[in-house]
């Protein structure tokens, strides 16, 4: 693993690399199984995080602070 | 100056002068007047993202139902000094998440918990390890080794890629320069990792 290329991984995922670094990473990650590997992991974590449910609170806890507030 | 909960380092806060967010505005104004209606307006468009936030955060939902309730009512109480430097929903973010952490804090001295080993180390690539990319990364999975996260990274993990603020948001919210934002989720990601292949 070529851990100088791990920040810009990272940033890769995010979408916010400049168009002459990406072009970079994209070129080492093709010939590095290593690296390529970290990238569809760290890929794989933040998709799996994206897609974790948006959860709701129960309606007491509303009643709860409403009665507080009156 | 103020000081960083994720961090503990001083921080200086977010940029005065950004534009200002009417509708936030109009609302936050009618809460001042006692409108409560207009705070359970409030309330319905926040509740749930700051639940979910709440949730991930202590690992545990009685507790954050009962901070929820904290949460609003301090809201509710601090809203004359809201601004609209940020955008409100980032505000109610800064709120939540500081609540959470003095919990989880407070929590931790109760109890004498140490910290996650993992604390001082990101996860390390392993080579040659079956990777995740290989296997589905199962939803429980992930939010069990969330619960095992050193909490600062846990935070801004939780605001970026599980709510899908942009750094510069997740910064405001935590207090935190942005690049430290960057470093957290990082860390944050790799430390998952390490977790999560635990179990395989």
């Amino acid at each position: 693993m070529h851990t100088s290329y791990r920040e810009s991984i990272h940033e890769l995922i995010d979408g916010t690399l400049g168009g002459i670094r990406r072009a970079e990473i994209e070129r080492h990650l093709a010939g590095c199984a290593e690296c390529r590997a970290f990238h569809a992991d760290m890929e794989a974590i933040r998709n799996a995080a994206g897609s974790l449910d948006a959860l709701q609170p129960p309606d007491g806890v509303w009643l709860q602070v409403a009665g507080r507030l009156r | 100056m103020t000081t960083s909960k994720v961090t503990g380092q001083p921080v200086s806060r977010p940029p005065a002068g950004s534009p200002a967010r009417a509708e936030d505005m109009a609302l936050v104004e009618r809460c001042r007047r006692g409108d409560l209606a207009a705070f359970d307006e409030l309330y319905r468009a926040h509740a749930g993202k700051l639940f979910s936030v709440a949730c991930r955060m202590l690992g545990n939902q009685t507790d954050a139902e009962d901070l929820l309730q904290e949460i609003f009512l301090t809201a509710h109480r601090k809203l004359d000094g809201f601004r609209g430097e940020s955008a409100l929903g980032t505000w109610l973010y800064r709120l939540a998440t500081n609540h959470c952490l003095d919990y989880l804090r407070s929590r931790t001295a109760r109890t004498n918990q140490l910290n996650d080993p993992l604390d001082d180390e990101p996860g390390h690539f392993q080579a040659g390890k079956s990777g995740l990319a290989e296997q589905t990364v199962a939803k429980m999975d992930l939010e069990r080794a969330l619960a095992r996260l050193p909490e600062g990274c846990r935070a801004a993990f939780v605001l970026h890629d599980v709510q899908g603020l942009e750094h510069r948001e997740v910064a405001q919210a935590l207090g935190i320069a942005e690049g430290t934002s960057k470093s957290q989720v990082h860390k944050a990601r790799q430390r998952l990792r390490a977790l999560l292949l635990e179990r395989h």
